[in-house]
């Protein structure tokens, strides 16, 4: 029976223990330093993130400035062991209010170990939820969960009700819906699509009294096509673009008997904040913008470089944050640019020409060409290889693969009204143009 | 400014005052007061602003992450310098302290630990006792001290008691601390943790459920041994607490108490408590937790005691996994891991279960939680694995979650979702082909995850894709990271390798040759080779670029390594060739010992091809060669000298022989490696690629390793028979190709050289050569040859020149294997998974051979005859499977084969292992040539045994090779004879017993020839006996006269007369038969006298029998043999004395002979009447043991038996095992089967072995009969509905009923139930394929008769005159 963890360590950059937890006898005391040893001092990025040292097995992730390392000896169940920490990470999070990074942890510690020991039981992942832990682990630590007040809280200790206790109330009752894409191209230096796909996630923020019943209706093709067949109402078709989602994956709220059979996205929300699914769609995507560079060597020391930047979507719409990276030669030396939109520089440390445009509206193609010098070397001779074009930028209200919220209700037995607010966003993902 | 100021004032005339005044003074005014605002402004900015919010938001300094600033400010550096000392003094206590405390603290820059330990007893104690409001805060920053250092590695165990007597207080952040100290010390302070048993007991009844959990957890996690006694009954009381929390906690400390105390949990039965509890709590996490205990407690007890097994068993039983998957909603997401990887080992007992465990757990698929995706995708894989396109199906449905899935989460996530993936796809490559831009790796993708794209790519590349991939392969031989770069051109390698359309690659590899980098020219030359290996007419393109690569650009010995070998090989399109390697000879210090034995060869071939152009670079090699230190090379280098030295024209056929393109190349893991990491899907062992014990348990981590070498090292010593070139030794790690390349010019050369050295010796000594061979593989093979390896090949080579044939005396004699090795399943199970794997190789077989595989018994056979005996087999054409195993004559070392023959492709895919390693090459060799070697034997042999089995006149089949060959011709002439002996036959029998031997005396010409006649009249005295033993009589008499007056000679027809004597138990005959052919002078033999034997026994004269074998034993020229053993044992099985047959069974053994199959046929069915059920299956296990086929007869006795004993589990074993290896399942076996289902009324198992027949292909008698029994006992139970379904299904497969006996127990059931319209319809279905007897007819008339339906009566009647069945 592959267990999760045996023991879990929390380090900084430098090897310090910030934290550990020994769950299980079966791995040794000097774990950390064989960690140190074979993982750290080899300074390789990109080293495998499971790794066997010894005898054990060890499972890493850093995030910002700390590793978390689990240890186990026997064979563990690698993808439990990994979104074990993810959660881990997201509970301390929301128990910190942000961050995560050697202060926090540092700052916080009794509360981790508290944590740790309620969230995990001999190397098996116990309570996740923050809804649930937060009801008795507070960082007061002065509550518990079996006083009066929350009368209802042993069942949510062990998880029979799950992500909502009863009883909430709000003066105003909100629902904050966000759809966020990122959109993942690779493209040909000939300007074909070799990749493309879009990975979306629907984030919700609720602040509903009571226990509400939530119906979520987006214009995906299944869902219409069945919507319509239920309700036997061909006449009153869905206009505009359908959507075809690739694969869907929900929050544990979500009654997936019913999305099966009926394709409807019906729900009682937790509270606060939480990720209500995630989608992937490969076809059909509107790229948002459109990338034409021509890189011209001119002789061993000079390059001309010119980018287009063409935006796609709508002239009332705009892009915020955009950034393009134009990789160039190790070798630069000298670096002139004539931009008509943004500001322009050359980072050495990166090797690129990082061109910064804040607001990028639609339906426009602002330019920059660049001339470069370079310095002349005779040990490296054509070895640039050209690394893609990468793009970060920002655009609300726009979504790459066409998904819209046709309606979203809420019903209570109380029957109050409910005001919904619904953005959508789409972001770079790995955005790369080939050159 | 002021520059052009100044520059114009100078130019003009007026005096420099002016100038000073007028124009310098004010604009240094003016100048100084923009300095001064733009000061104060950027003092402001500095100092306030920058931290204003709003001014964040506006000038956008909000979105940088904040960054570590670089110490440039005095100030601040100061600052850190001493924040770092005190936290490197006391760690991060110091840190989080916060102000007061550090005021509290006198020096917070004492570096020691010693004296803050010290320092915080003190405060402790001051602490302990007093009750003033507010302590319990000081307490809490003394505790977080404390801990704050224990987590750094202080060791604060000393301050044990001061921190259990502060322990005592209301609050629950305080307790938990302290709980965690104690936790931490109590192992190594056992002692001292005795003093905390008391509050934690206390604690564990708390009237605040949260307390007592966690005292119960703090209390189970001392892990202190002798402290376990004061857990017991916490515990106890903890698993019956009313609060859930508790005893979740609760069934968690009893698993602690099992791992501290195993003995101590078992006898407080803890493990009855959580049964109960998982099976009837009503909380989820309480069942969830009990699961993963029992689990972890029954696997290490399973061992053991037999209970636990059973209990194991348990968990994965159809109403357990039921509860479990009808409550999976409520579990949360690591809940449902748990459940479903339990739900994963659950084999569901047919189709319909499946399908519905899939519909449920469909849904699952969705989850947020990569994990339950995880292991619902490998419940579905697990439950499919039986059937091949549903498999597929589940293959196509997850496709989507496992994308979605690499997609999203953090490198690491989708890294182990990853390795998922890549497993799948390397099990079904087209599956995934068309989403292989999925695999397209990202510019800032960690290199661990571009590694395995680039294999997936490599893997799903096929006709369609191939351009796309290998486009996108060549963008990726210009990245960064230099060792992905290298990957990406090795992918584009093996896709050119793995395509049968490689031109578009083989330009781009050139064109990685002109990129003039020097990974990539050096990964492309180590391609260019390969694939000039596979594709030799790709030479000329290649050889051309090749041409114009300076070999001093190139720098790593392998791709070094394979240009000097293009050279070599292609010298002679290579004009500068000789000039190049001449060149390499001469800086021969630059390079590695691979290189070296490179150039050797190379130079080698090129001189045979181009001599004079070639000499003296010839030459420098040799010389620098002999000097080289490294013993491999040296010790080529002397080979080559000594075989030019004698003959350059075998030396050129040692070096350069006729190269075969290579076909296929190696795969790195076996099957059975790549099944058993299936198995595990969702573990550590799919990251790993390699099963979990390779690296959980510690003994397997060395021996793999080790073999690993083995295997590197291996040059194939192997029979001539097959063709070098084809094959290639799989055990190649890194480097695949090009050790392969190196590994397979060896073998060329030592195969040749055998050859070349055969002529020289003497050819009635044939196992030299072989020696020979076995000595050179020794020797080049060797990993540390030393001294004493290189005075062997001396003595070698000083062999081949005196052309004498003494043999060296290093080389080890040949293999002998015993013929009689016994192995029984479960140890041959348990060493196969003990022993590494020595050899795993793919050969061919021959076309001829393959197909001869039809059945697998011959094969068996044919390899028993080479001692090799066969433990278990099975497979569907055109895939089998078989294990075999052999044994060395003189030692107990034991050798397993696994083989796996496809007929389709006439590829045998063997994995040997051996106990005794060193020697496992030599049987390598014996088994390839005994499963090569002769093809057209096996092949008779498959054809004859399936004429004979299906051939009723070969019912007597014998098994063995030999026997059977007479068997074989005495089918065929009695084929031809009986048609002539009819006619006959039918004269005999109606003449009267005095015309009979006039009669034969006319039939002289059909009856009188001599060897030919003796089959007709071998049928006619069968036939006769029956009929007229009289008369057959007089048949022999004649026969034996015209024998005597003959004068005939020939022993074998005396003694068939005899034995036919047998058949009409005749003893006086038989006995004058042999005193005539004594008077006629011919020696008596052994095998007359068992003719005689087998006589008398026949004729139940037994005493006769027996003093006829005691003057045998007596003897010397015809002592009793085998057969005379064999006739006794069948003998007495006939009279069902299984006392006396197992007496002469034990006696022939104790003779020295081995059993046969005829014996266990004798034995076996003996048993079986006699009902000795359990020696039957002695005997039989023992036959299975031997690796003896068991014949139809004995599996009918053996499935008899099992009938009689009504043990319905075994026999639906039997019949199965019987299918999968692919017996012919025959009616009388299959009545027997569905007859005892009959008696017990188990319509389910019927259907089910109906349905494994239809599985494996079963036709005729056998598939009717259960047909029949089918329809048979649903009419007998009166389930009309089911009747009537399965008489159409018969019906649909073209059967009708065999017996009216059936017709009529379906017409009877119909009456039973009155339903006779349908009974009408069930008469006009059947009667159109079957026609009605009069017994049925009458019961129809006697139906309807008492139902009063005179119309339908008469209608009958009518139609019974109308079918003339009442004629008959």
């Amino acid at each position: 029976m592959p267990v999760a963890a045996s023991a879990i360590y929390f380090l900084n950059l430098r090897g310090d223990v910030l934290i550990n937890r020994l769950y299980r006898d079966d791995v040794g005391g000097n774990m950390v330093d064989a960690f140190r040893m074979h993982i750290m001092q080899t300074k390789e990025l990109g080293t495998c993130p499971v790794r066997q040292i010894g005898g054990c097995s060890f499972f890493y992730m850093r995030i910002s400035n700390v590793y978390i390392v689990i240890v186990v000896s026997s064979n563990a169940n690698v993808a439990c062991a990994f979104k074990f920490v993810v959660e881990a990470v997201a509970l301390f999070k929301s128990y910190f209010g942000g961050a995560f990074d050697e202060d926090a942890i540092r700052n916080n510690f009794v509360l981790i170990y508290e944590l740790l020991d309620e969230i995990m039981d001999f190397g098996y992942p116990q309570n996740l939820s923050p809804e649930i832990l937060k009801l008795y682990i507070t960082q007061e630590g002065v509550r518990s969960p079996f006083s009066s007040k929350v009368p209802n809280a042993t069942l949510q200790v062990t998880g029979a009700v799950g992500w909502r206790r009863e009883g909430l109330a709000y003066k105003k009752n909100e629902v904050f819906l966000d759809i966020v894409e990122s959109v993942n191209l690779l493209m040909s230096s000939k300007g074909s699509v070799l990749r493309c796909d879009v990975t979306g996630k629907i984030l919700m923020k609720c602040f509903l009294s009571g226990m509400p019943d939530l119906k979520l209706g987006l214009n995906d093709k299944i869902g219409l096509e069945k919507e319509s067949q239920l309700k036997n109402r061909p006449t009153k078709r869905y206009h505009g673009k359908t959507i075809e989602l690739d694969d869907v994956t929900f929050h544990q709220c979500v009654n997936l008997t019913r999305f099966n059979s009926e394709k409807t996205v019906s729900f009682v929300p937790p509270d606060g904040e939480f990720e209500l699914m995630k989608y992937r769609i490969t076809e059909g995507v509107n790229l948002p913008f459109r990338v034409l560079p021509t890189i011209k060597e001119l002789g061993r020391t000079r390059m001309e470089v010119n980018v287009k930047v063409k935006s796609v979507f709508g002239a009332k719409m705009f892009a915020l944050g955009v950034v393009i990276k134009i990789p160039v030669p190790k070798q630069t030396a000298k670096t002139s640019f004539q931009v008509t939109s943004g500001r322009a520089k050359y980072n050495a440390s990166i090797d690129c020409l990082v061109w910064k445009i804040r607001k990028f509206p639609g339906q426009t193609e602002p330019t920059l060409s660049a001339e470069i010098e370079l310095i002349s070397t005779i040990a490296e001779k054509k070895s640039w290889t050209r690394p893609p074009i990468q793009m970060e930028f920002q655009v609300p209200m726009f979504t790459a693969s066409g998904l819209r919220v046709r309606f979203l209700k809420v019903w209570e037995k109380s029957g109050y009204n409910t005001v919904e607010w619904v953005r959508y966003i789409t972001k770079a993902g790995s955005y790369e143009v080939r050159c | 400014m002021d520059s052009a100021a100044t520059s114009s004032s100078s130019s003009s005339p007026s005096p420099v005052d002016y100038i000073v005044l007028l124009i310098l003074r004010p604009i240094a005014a003016i100048s100084f007061v923009f300095v001064f605002i733009a000061l104060g402004w950027l003092l402001a900015w500095k100092l306030v602003l920058v931290h204003v919010p709003l001014v964040q938001e506006i000038f956008g300094l909000r979105k940088k992450p904040a960054k570590f600033k670089p110490q440039t400010r005095r100030l601040s550096r100061y600052y850190n310098s001493i924040n770092a000392r005190n936290s490197s003094a006391s760690g991060p206590g110091q840190a989080m302290a916060p102000p007061a405390q550090s005021s509290r603290n006198p020096s917070p820059s004492q570096p020691s630990g010693k004296g803050e330990v010290s320092d915080l007893r003190s405060q402790l104690r001051q602490l302990a006792g007093s009750r003033a409001p507010g302590v319990d805060d000081a307490k809490r920053e003394l505790f977080k001290k404390v801990i704050s250092y224990m987590t750094i590695g202080i060791d604060v165990s000393s301050l044990f008691g001061e921190m259990v007597m502060c322990s005592v207080t209301p609050d629950i952040v305080l307790k938990k601390m302290c709980y965690l100290y104690v936790g931490n010390y109590a192992k190594v302070n056992p002692d001292l943790a005795l003093l905390t048993i008391n509050f934690l007991q206390r604690d564990c009844k708390d009237q605040d459920p949260m307390i007592r959990g966690l005292a119960l957890r703090s209390l189970s996690s001392l892990r202190v041994a002798n402290l376990v006694e004061y857990l017991v009954g916490p515990l106890g009381s903890g698993l019956k607490d009313n609060n859930a929390y508790v005893r979740t906690v609760a069934v968690m400390g009893a698993l602690k108490l099992y791992h501290i105390s195993a003995s101590t949990c078992l006898d407080a039965d803890f493990p009855a408590v959580l049964k109960h509890l998982m099976l009837n709590d009503s909380e989820s996490q309480v069942v969830a937790n009990c699961l993963s205990a029992l689990q972890e407690i029954w696997n290490s007890e399973s061992s053991t005691s037999e209970e636990a097994a059973r209990e194991k068993e348990g968990l994965i039983s159809k109403p357990f996994i039921y509860y479990l998957l009808n409550r999976l909603r409520e579990f949360n997401e690591w809940g449902q891991c748990l459940v479903l990887e339990l739900v994963a080992k659950y084999v569901p007992s047919d189709t319909n279960e499946n399908f519905d465990i899939m519909n449920l757990l469909e849904d699952r698929l969705q989850h947020a939680n990569g994990a339950v995706v995880l292991a619902t995708i490998k419940v579905f894989l697990q439950l499919t694995l039986s059937m091949a396109d549903v498999h597929q199906e589940v293959y196509e449905r997850i496709k989507a979650p496992l994308l979605t899935l690499v997609s999203s989460g953090s490198p690491e996530q989708s890294y182990a979702v990853l390795s998922h993936l890549h497993l799948l796809v390397m099990r079904a490559p087209y599956i995934f082909a068309s989403d292989y831009k999925h695999f397209y790796c990202q510019y800032n993708e960690p290199s661990y995850v571009k590694k395995l794209k680039l294999e997936m790519l490599t893997a799903v590349a096929n006709e369609n894709n191939t351009y796309e991939i290998v486009t996108e392969l060549c963008e990726y031989a210009a990245n960064v990271d230099v060792a992905i770069a290298r990957e990406s051109i090795r992918a584009v390698g093996k896709i050119a390798l793995q395509q049968y359309d490689v031109n578009a690659i083989v330009d781009r590899l050139l064109q990685f040759l002109e990129m003039e980098k020097d990974y990539v020219t050096a990964e492309a030359l180590v391609l260019v080779k390969d694939l000039l290996r596979k594709y030799p007419q790709w030479s000329h393109d290649c050889i051309a670029v090749v041409g114009n690569i300076s070999s001093k650009n190139v720098q790593e010995p392998k791709a070094k390594a394979a240009l000097i070998w293009m050279l070599g090989e292609y010298a002679q399109d290579m004009d500068d060739a000789p000039y190049i390697l001449e060149s390499l000879v001469e800086n021969w210090e630059e390079d590695a010992p691979e290189v070296h034995l490179h150039l050797l060869t190379a130079i080698m071939k090129c001189f045979f091809r181009r001599p004079p152009e070639t000499q003296k670079a010839l030459g420098m090699a040799l010389a620098a060669g002999l000097s080289d230190f490294h013993q491999d090379v040296h010790d080529r280098a002397l080979f080559y000298y000594r075989l030019l030295q004698y003959d350059v024209s075998s030396a050129e056929r040692v070096v350069n022989p006729p190269k075969q393109a290579v076909s296929v190349f190696a795969d790195t893991q076996s099957n059975e490696i790549k099944d058993r990491i299936f198995d595990e899907f969702n573990s550590l062992s799919i990251v790993y690629q390699k099963p979990s014990y390779m690296f959980t348990d510690k003994d397997h981590r060395g021996p793999f390793e080790f073999s690993d070498e083995i295997g590197n090292l291996t040059v194939g010593a192997e029979s001539e028979h097959v063709v070098p070139a084809t094959s290639v030794d799989a055990n190649e790690t890194s480097d695949l190709l090009l050790s392969t390349s190196e590994k397979e010019d060896t073998r060329a050369m030592v195969a040749n050289g055998s050859d070349y050295s055969a002529p020289f010796y003497d050819s009635s000594n044939p196992a030299l050569p072989l020696q020979s061979e076995l000595a050179i593989t020794g020797l080049l093979g060797a990993a540390d040859p030393g001294p004493q390896a290189s005075t062997a090949i001396d003595d070698l080579l000083m062999g081949l020149d005196l052309t004498a044939p003494p043999a060296p005396a290093s080389a080890p004699p040949p293999l002998k294997l015993n013929a009689r090795a016994a192995l029984d399943a479960g140890s041959f199970q348990k060493k196969w998974r003990e022993l590494p794997v020595a050899i795993s190789q793919e050969c061919e077989l021959g076309s001829q051979g393959a197909a001869a595989l039809t059945s697998p018994q011959a094969l068996l056979h044919h390899m028993q005859g080479n001692s090799i005996q066969c433990i278990a087999s099975g497979g569907q054409s055109p895939n089998f499977k078989f294990f075999f195993f052999a044994q060395k004559a003189d030692e107990p070392s034991v050798f397993l084969v696994e083989c796996k023959i496809n007929t389709s492709t006439t590829k045998a895919q063997l994995n040997i292992k051996a106990e005794d390693q060193s020697t496992s090459h030599e049987f390598l060799a014996l088994f390839q040539s005994a499963l090569s070697r002769p093809e057209a034997a096996i092949m008779a042999l498959a054809a004859a045994w399936r004429r004979v089995s299906s051939s009723a006149a070969g019912v007597a089949a014998q098994s063995l090779p030999d026997s059977f060959r007479f068997q074989q011709r005495s089918f065929c002439s009695s084929a031809t004879a009986v048609a002539s002996a009819d006619t006959l036959l039918a004269k005999l029998l109606q003449l009267s017993t005095s015309q009979i031997k006039r009669a034969l005396d006319s039939e002289d010409s059909v009856v009188a020839g001599r060897s030919s006649d003796l089959a007709v009249s071998d049928s006619l005295v069968a036939r006769l006996a029956s009929s007229s033993p009289q008369k057959a009589k007089l048949v022999l008499e004649w026969r034996l006269e015209r024998m005597v007056n003959d004068g005939e000679k020939d022993r074998s027809l005396y003694s068939n007369l005899i034995s036919l004597c047998a058949k009409i138990r005749n003893v006086p005959l038989a006995m004058s038969v042999f005193t005539s052919m004594e008077d006629c002078g011919i020696q008596v033999t052994a095998s007359v006298f068992n003719s005689l034997i087998h006589t008398c026994l026949s004729s139940n004269e037994v005493i006769t029998a027996l003093s006829l074998f005691e003057i045998m034993d007596g003897s010397e020229t015809f002592r009793p043999d085998s057969e005379t053993y064999d006739t006794f044992i069948s003998g007495f099985s006939n009279f069902r004395d299984t006392h006396r047959m197992r007496a002469w069974y034990q006696a022939k053994r104790e003779a020295g002979f081995s059993a046969n199959l005829l014996n266990y046929e004798s034995l076996i069915s003996c048993c079986v009447k006699v009902k000795d059920f359990d020696t039957a299956d002695l005997f039989y296990n023992e036959m299975m043991a031997q690796g003896i086929a068991p014949s139809e007869k004995v599996l009918d006795s053996v499935l008899e038996g099992l009938c009689k004993r009504r043990n319905c589990e075994r026999v639906k074993e039997f019949v199965n095992f019987l299918m999968e290896c692919r017996f012919e399942i025959t009616g009388s076996l299959i009545e027997k089967v569905v007859k005892l289902y009959c008696e017990l009324e188990k319509p389910d198992e019927i259907e089910k072995l109906l349905d494994a027949l239809v599985e494996f292909n079963q036709v005729g008698e056998a598939l009717l009969q259960v047909h029949c029994g089918i329809i048979r006992l649903y009419a007998s139970l009166d389930r009309l509905d089911d009747v009537e379904y399965s008489v159409g299904r018969m019906m649909s497969q073209g059967m009708s009923f065999s017996s009216p006996g059936d017709v009529e127990r379906v017409i009877s059931a119909y009456f039973r139930r009155e339903a006779y319209d349908r009974l009408d319809l069930f008469l006009e279905h059947v009667t159109r394929y079957y026609k009605l007897t009069r017994s049925t007819y009458d019961l129809l008339v006697a139906g309807y008769r008492r139902a009063g339906l005179t119309e339908k009566v008469d209608s009958v009647v009518k139609d019974m005159e109308s079918s003339g069945a009442l004629a008959c």
